[in-house]
């Protein structure tokens, strides 16, 4: 019997079309994602290959989940097509077993999903062999690291998914539910997501996910490169755990259903009741004249207010809507919820943050609904089989038209608007109550409505035309796609995004900015061209039963009239003046430049100026700087003189000037006879050269005048250092020489452009590199005073002391000196502030922020007096007298350490919510520490440029952050940051674009110098005491401070460290500095036994691994002898969970199974090697065990 | 207001002929269309209705031509298609009351008149407020039936009305249609011959997209009077009479076949004559050019 329904099953599949379709858009996907170079892979970063088993896991997973949601259809109709064509009855009374009919159907489908779906391990695989592909990017091909993902991932997913389909199908017997169910899933999934990404917890974020999306991750976090590209997918413990958990939900799902199901007619069949005797209300009056009908004017817009109105309710009421709204709801709610959270840490739930993240966040909701309101309004009448009736009424098409638009458009607007309360009440749970209701609406009118309006129409003329509705969908869904792809192939004009809003960066600083021009031309843009597909929608909507194409025509044609003319002229017009203010203020007022051109024009910088390399450049040791801001229109000029000093050995007969090649330059001029030999606009390069060479020591002045001026709006990258309120500008003027920095960085990129390999850095021995600091080729430490000017109501700093302030030609002055040589390096900030001041000893502290930012100001003065004093007690003084932290908007989220003057996103630290629990991590006050720790790693000692500089910046302004904050809030809370620092790392290494260095020789990789640094840092730390520590610091900075070339390294720096440490510690260098070495230290048992005199012996069993990696992270196993912690613990402490510490000491530890014996006088809880985390460990969670009673 | 249809021609794809030079002339009153499934009822009735296009041909209803003016017939026009259906989580007052905005009726106290006297008429008024998708089959056509009525058509056009109902919907379908044939033109399409027999004062017959006969039912039976022969013969001669008769139909009484034969003369052989029934005339003319039986 069942082999009968599955039979009949596969043959009936086996003639739907849309198998094949699907079979199709499954295959040309996977195979695109792995082919094609527009669109690239998530999974497939740096070094990590297309085809290799990681990156076609990710991909396998992702598809199988778009793949799902196609899935409904061929689950769907298995389970209901039965009542769809009314067969039901006629099947259910034959000798059909409901167990059979139901295994039938539902292996049936299963059987053919799975056949469809093998599309993916097929397309993939045909992708990673296409000729095309730069043969860097692929392994050799290998078909089992396709199949793999297929089975363990794809196929449990499926099983779930049409268990969960099977089940609604059965108990709704409703299509339109079945698809709400596929849509359910993935919002699902995301609510999921969100709330477990908060949670802390990796156990049960891998048992929500059940697409093993999770799962993966957490399997492959620390996957180094190598392993990436070698290993399939393993049954650890996340993957056992998450697809056996999900096997048996859909397991009991089926019999859950196999239990509930009756054969039975439904509850589609159950008739009203027999009405009552008629009471026959008033029958004398109904047959006395009735009312004739009239046509005129005021009955065509009754009749558009009852088609909207009816429309509407047909919509509002349905049960699709309501699912809707609750789907919508919660996944408001929990994207409201964390909106105020970015990787752990949390900000203060403001209303542009929520509103952002919740309207901002639903635009893709608003596409697919768009889409598939205006078929179903489109198709509905048709499909309820009403559409006789309603074509031979006397209505207008336009007006049946117009009032399913109208109620589409409120029907969605409605949900947006729906959306706000949601907001708001996640605003309020989270104790704020500043709530900015207005700021809702902005985003919803201003973000999305207008798209939502040109969606709506475009889809209304799509179905319209097409008259089928699967081709229909097919063809918006194509045009999403299409749209996205474009961009990456070179298309970048945003007159080509149609119906998408380009969305809208807001900051408290500066709301919506001069971003609002470009954005309402959009908006008007899109609705026209929404407008014209309205009007040839009407020309085609079917009316009546005709479908050819012959006759469409000329039903179109018999309805063209002197309104359509008039219609389409005016939606063309429409088009036009926007299209056209937008291609004005693009092409026109700007210079349209899409990516490719930006990356040609950087290599034939390259290319033309490169071989100047070797060119010895001045060095600029004084610089006067004028800067006139103008925020209103923004626009600035840059005024400045140099004064310039030959200190080569060489004469220097010519020098390469560079400036951004945006800024329109009106004067360059040496104080000695120069000729201009290159004047290059385009790249921003000139090339001078000396009449009479410049002698060594000799000085000149170099005197420059440009500037920049925002005219209109360019197609992309929109300026956002100069804006109205709130401007960031940096460097004090033109640079000399051939920066190597600017260069192209990624391999294949250079690959592309048939560009030589590059070192990202000189190396560490290249006794060339010394001669110039890490951050200019053209400078030392200058002389430094800057005048700026900016906005009367304005505030504009600069680097320097204020050493005069005043008025003049409306705009308000400012005149900074500094009173001693300082960095190369200058920032230029002007907004609308407020001051917050404070003192430490005598350095005057100010913050100028944003009026209402004053949620951290305290947390932020606090931080920088107590670094202040750490530093300067143990590092060395501070140089200045003043350090000032400027709030600019979130157009940027970094800070940056200038000389005694940080700008701070207010991205960061100023609107971050730190509750006063110690789960915790006090961010603003770390960020802080770290840019004050900058004055002395950075401005008061700076590497050579080569490998490895960045230990003594980035590592040390890190770590030295890490101590302050440990010496404020005590070893819990830095252990926690640490764990942090470690699972970022950990991380970093699997994107790696070319290779991982160790430390000494770190070449700007954020992951190693950031995170590695501080780990490294603090456990050299604990090996040798603070004491020795900032002994070795101290003598490094006292030798090299403002030094100059030959600067010094990171193997200098580490000399300094070496000489505080004992030669038993000595090896500690190679493993945490000189190579990448990782540890895998894991406890195996804990017993505890009760000894004579009431202490405990502590029996800890562990195993010690030690291994050192290549740069792709392939390991070799060595010898170790190290000094490592082992640690027993009693109960936990509040914001302590490893428990309060009842001995902790090193002892001496070899590779391989070992145990030791501990005696504490307490009785302990757990107990562990390494429980602190100190050492890289890539499973850091079995470090400490429970400890068992012993025998 | 008379409707005339001339010469009208529809082929549907793939050679389907649909209408083939269908001519009719029809005044005021009950006009019933008969003919079997297939045979071009409905695709007259969507043309006349506005909702389909001929490959030819003409219709006029008074001064009005159909073809080219088809908002202006909307204006005049009920009709009740032969399957439809409505909004299902809608009630049928809510139904209707949007169906008489459509027709014209824009005012709202004219519209709540017209809407309450349809509900009575039709017999829904205790139901009006109960959702549409929940009505029984004979209560969704009663619906049908108050839409195609909102508005006061001047033509109305009902397609197999009484399919699907049972003996009393019928009846109480049939009065309310016989009510409104007094000076509007209602086309009435139905295979069921009675129908047309105790409605309609005018009638045609259409078979294979051909108007096969049309004019008074009266005349028409005057025309096969003294026709009509019957006789009640054994089964296993079926086929011998089949071969020296016309016969128009059979049908089993008391288990043995009944056959009619139209003929001119008296068959003899035991036939008996009868009274002619609109049904043998349907039969004959539908049956004519084809040599199997009707059964």
């Amino acid at each position: 019997m069942i082999r009968e329904i599955l039979g009949f099953e596969l043959r009936y599949h086996a003639r739907r079309p849309f198998n094949y379709f699907f079979f199709a858009l499954l295959f040309s996907l996977s195979f695109a994602l792995i082919a094609s170079d527009a669109i690239q892979i998530v999974g497939a970063v740096g070094l990590v290959k297309r085809n290799g088993p990681y990156a076609i896991a990710q991909l396998s997973i992702l598809l199988t989940v778009i793949g799902l949601l196609f899935a409904v259809a061929i689950v769907g109709t298995s389970m209901l097509r039965d009542f769809r064509h009314k067969a039901h009855e006629l099947l259910f009374t034959t000798h059909l077993s409901e167990l059979g009919y139901l295994a039938g159907r539902f292996v049936g489908s299963f059987v053919v999903m799975a056949i469809v779906f093998l599309a993916i391990p097929i397309g993939s695989f045909f992708g990673s062999m296409a000729p095309w592909i730069d043969p860097e990017f692929v392994l050799t091909p290998n078909f089992w690291w396709h199949l793999h993902p297929y089975l363990v991932f794809g196929l449990p997913t499926m099983f779930v998914g049409s268990a969960i389909f099977f089940a609604v199908g059965a108990l709704t017997r409703s299509l339109v539910v079945v698809y709400c169910s596929g849509f359910g899933l993935l919002v699902a999934q995301s609510v999921a997501e969100t709330w477990t990404s908060s949670l802390d917890s990796d156990a049960v974020a891998n048992a929500v996910d059940m697409f093993g999306l999770t799962t993966l991750d957490l399997t492959t976090r620390y996957w180094t490169v190598a392993e990436r590209n070698s290993l399939t997918i393993p049954w650890d413990q996340w993957m056992i755990a998450n697809r056996s958990l999900w096997l048996g939900i859909s397991i009991a799902i089926m019999i859950g259903v196999g239990l509930t199901f009756r054969f039975k007619a439904g509850r589609d069949q159950k008739p009203a009741k027999a009405s009552k005797k008629s009471k026959k209300v008033r029958v004398a009056g109904a047959s006395t004249t009735t009312p004739e009908p009239v046509f005129n004017s005021a009955t065509m817009w009754h009749q558009l207010l009852g088609s909207a109105v009816t429309s509407t309710r047909h919509l509002v009421l349905d049960k699709v809507f309501i699912a809707l709204v609750l789907i919508s709801g919660v996944n408001t709610f929990m994207n409201a919820w964390f909106a105020d959270t970015f990787y752990g840490v949390t900000t203060w739930p403001v209303t542009f943050v929520v509103a952002e993240l919740v309207i901002g966040g639903f635009f893709l909701f608003v596409i697919i609904l768009s889409t598939i309101y205006a078929g179903e309004a489109v198709w509905r009448e048709r499909g309820l089989g009403t559409e006789q009736i309603l074509d031979s009424t006397p209505v207008d098409t336009w007006v049946l038209m117009t009032g399913k638009i109208i109620s589409v458009t409120f029907t969605l607007t409605l949900l947006l608007v729906l959306q706000v309360p949601v907001g708001i009440l996640a605003q309020l749970f989270k104790g704020f109550t500043d709530i900015d209701i207005g700021l809702y609406f902005v985003f919803i009118f201003g973000t999305q409505f207008p798209w939502l309006v040109a969606i709506i129409l475009f889809s209304f003329a799509v179905h319209s035309l097409v008259q089928h509705k699967f081709i229909g969908h097919t063809v918006l869904v194509l045009y999403w796609i299409g749209s996205i792809v474009i961009a990456s192939l070179g298309f970048e004009h945003q007159l080509l995004n149609v119906g998408i809003s380009g969305g809208i960066p807001y900051s408290d600083m500066n709301g919506f900015g001069h971003f609002v021009t470009n954005l309402s031309l959009q908006a008007g843009y899109s609705v026209s061209i929404g407008l014209m597909g309205l009007v040839l929608a009407a020309l085609a909507w079917s009316r009546g039963t005709d479908n050819e194409w012959t006759l469409r025509v000329q039903i179109a044609k018999k309805r063209w009239g002197p309104r359509t003319t008039l219609a389409l002229s005016g939606a063309a017009t429409l088009t036009i003046v926007f299209g056209g203010s937008i291609f004005y203020n693009t092409n026109v007022l700007n210079e349209y430049v899409t990516t490719g051109d930006r990356e040609e024009l950087v290599v034939q910088w390259e290319r033309t100026y490169r071989p100047l390399i070797h060119l010895a450049t001045p060095r600029i040791i004084d610089v006067d700087v004028t800067v006139e801001l103008d925020p209103e229109n923004r626009a600035f000029t840059r005024d400045g003189r140099y004064l310039v000093v030959n200190k080569h050995n060489e004469a220097i007969d010519s020098v390469l000037v560079s400036y951004p090649e945006s800024h329109t330059v009106e004067r360059f001029a040496w104080g000695i006879p120069a000729t201009e030999a290159v004047a290059d606009s385009a790249t921003g390069t000139f090339l001078f050269t000396f009449d009479q060479p410049l002698e060594p020591g000799d000085t000149t002045t170099f005197e420059y005048r440009y500037g920049w001026a925002s005219s209109g709006f360019p197609n992309s990258g929109s300026n956002t250092r100069i804006v109205a309120n709130g401007s960031f500008l940096t460097g004090s003027g033109p640079t000399f020489g051939y920066d190597e920095s600017f260069e192209m960085s990624d391999p294949a990129d250079r690959r592309e452009y048939e560009l030589p390999t590059r070192n990202r850095l000189p190396d560490l021995d290249d006794p060339e590199a010394l001669e110039n600091g890490q951050f200019n080729i053209d400078a030392d430490h200058v002389r430094f005073a800057a005048t700026i000017g900016t906005a009367p109501n304005q505030i504009a700093i600069a680097p320097g002391y204020l050493v005069r302030e005043w008025e003049e030609g409306g705009k308000k002055w400012y005149r900074y000196e500094m009173d001693q040589p300082i960095a190369h390096f200058a920032s230029f900030v002007s907004a609308d502030y407020t001051i917050a001041r404070d003192q430490w000893n005598d350095v005057d502290i100010a913050i100028y922020h944003h009026e209402t930012h004053t949620y951290n100001i305290e947390r932020m003065l606090e931080s920088v007096k107590a670094s202040l004093e750490y530093f300067t007690e143990n590092f060395s003084p501070y140089q200045f007298k003043e350090l000032r932290i400027l709030e600019f908007p979130r157009y940027a989220s970094f800070a940056q350490s200038f000389s005694a003057t940080i700008p701070y996103s207010e991205a960061i630290g100023f609107i971050t919510r730190v509750r006063d629990d110690d789960d915790d991590l006090d961010m603003p006050f770390f960020v802080t520490a770290h840019e004050v720790a900058h004055q002395w790693w950075g401005h008061q000692v700076v590497g050579a440029r080569a490998q490895g500089s960045q230990l003594m910046v980035e590592s040390m302004a890190e770590y030295a952050a890490l101590t302050v904050m440990e010496k404020r809030y005590g070893p819990s809370h830095a252990r926690k940051f640490l764990q942090y620092e470690l699972d970022t790392y950990l991380r970093g290494r699997g994107s790696e674009r070319i290779r991982e260095q160790p430390l000494i020789r770190s070449e700007n990789q954020a992951y190693i110098h950031y995170y590695k640094g501080s780990l490294a840092l603090y456990a050299l730390r604990d090996y040798i005491g603070e004491e020795a520590m900032n002994r070795g610091l101290r003598s490094y900075l006292e030798n090299h401070a403002y030094e100059e070339a030959p600067y010094s390294t990171s193997r200098d720096f580490l000399r300094y460290l070496k000489t505080e440490t004992p030669d038993s510690l000595q090896y500690v260098f190679e493993d945490l500095f000189e190579t990448i070495t990782l540890w895998d230290n894991r406890v195996d048992e804990v017993t505890v036994s009760e000894i004579e005199d009431g202490r405990f012996a502590v029996d800890i069993h562990f195993t010690a691994r030690k291994v050192r990696a290549d740069s792709l992270g392939v390991e070799t196993e060595i010898p170790m002898a190290d000094y490592i912690d082992v640690g027993v613990f009693a109960e936990e402490e509040e914001g302590n969970t490893l428990g309060r510490p009842l001995s902790v000491y090193k002892i001496l530890v070899n590779e391989g199974e070992q145990s030791v014996r501990v005696i504490v006088n307490e009785r302990p809880e757990r107990a562990g090697i390494d429980p602190y985390n100190k050492l890289i460990d890539r499973v850091s969670t079995d470090n400490v065990r429970e400890a068992s009673a012993g025998s | 207001m008379r409707l005339e249809i001339d010469s009208l021609y529809k082929t549907y794809p793939g050679d389907v002929r649909a209408l083939v030079d269908v001519s009719l002339n029809i005044g005021p009153g009950m006009f019933g269309l008969l003919g079997p499934n297939g045979a071009g009822k409905s695709t007259l009735m969507r043309t006349i209705a506005t909702l389909q296009i001929p490959d030819s041909g003409t219709i006029h209803f008074g001064e009005t031509n159909v073809l080219d003016q088809p908002e202006e017939v909307r204006k005049l026009l009920g009709y009740l298609p032969q399957e439809f259906g409505l909004y299902p989580n809608l009630s049928a007052e809510v139904t209707l009351n949007h169906f008489t905005t459509l027709k014209g009726i824009a005012d709202r106290t004219d519209r709540k008149e017209v809407v309450e006297s349809l509900l009575i008429k039709t017999n829904l008024w205790d139901s009006r407020s109960k959702a549409v998708g929940g009505f029984s089959g004979g209560m969704k056509q009663r619906l049908g039936i108050a839409i195609a009525l909102a508005g006061n058509p001047k033509l109305l056009i009902v397609d197999e009305p009484t399919a699907g109902l049972d003996p009393t919907e019928r009846h109480r379908f049939q009065n309310l249609l016989a009510e409104l044939g007094q000076d509007i033109v209602v086309i009435l399409s139905t295979h069921i011959v009675e129908d047309v027999q105790e409605l309609c004062n005018e009638m045609a017959i259409i078979d294979n997209g051909q108007v096969v006969l049309d004019g008074d039912p009266r005349s028409v039976l005057d025309e096969a009077r003294g026709r009509i022969w019957r006789k009640r013969i054994p089964r296993e001669q079926m086929a011998a009479y089949a071969e020296t008769h016309s016969i128009i139909s059979t049908r089993l009484s008391g288990g043995q076949p009944l056959i009619h034969v139209w003929t001119e003369l008296d068959p003899g052989d035991g036939f008996e004559q009868v009274e002619p029934a609109l049904e043998d005339v349907y039969f004959h003319r539908v049956s004519a050019g084809k040599s199997g039986l009707i059964e």
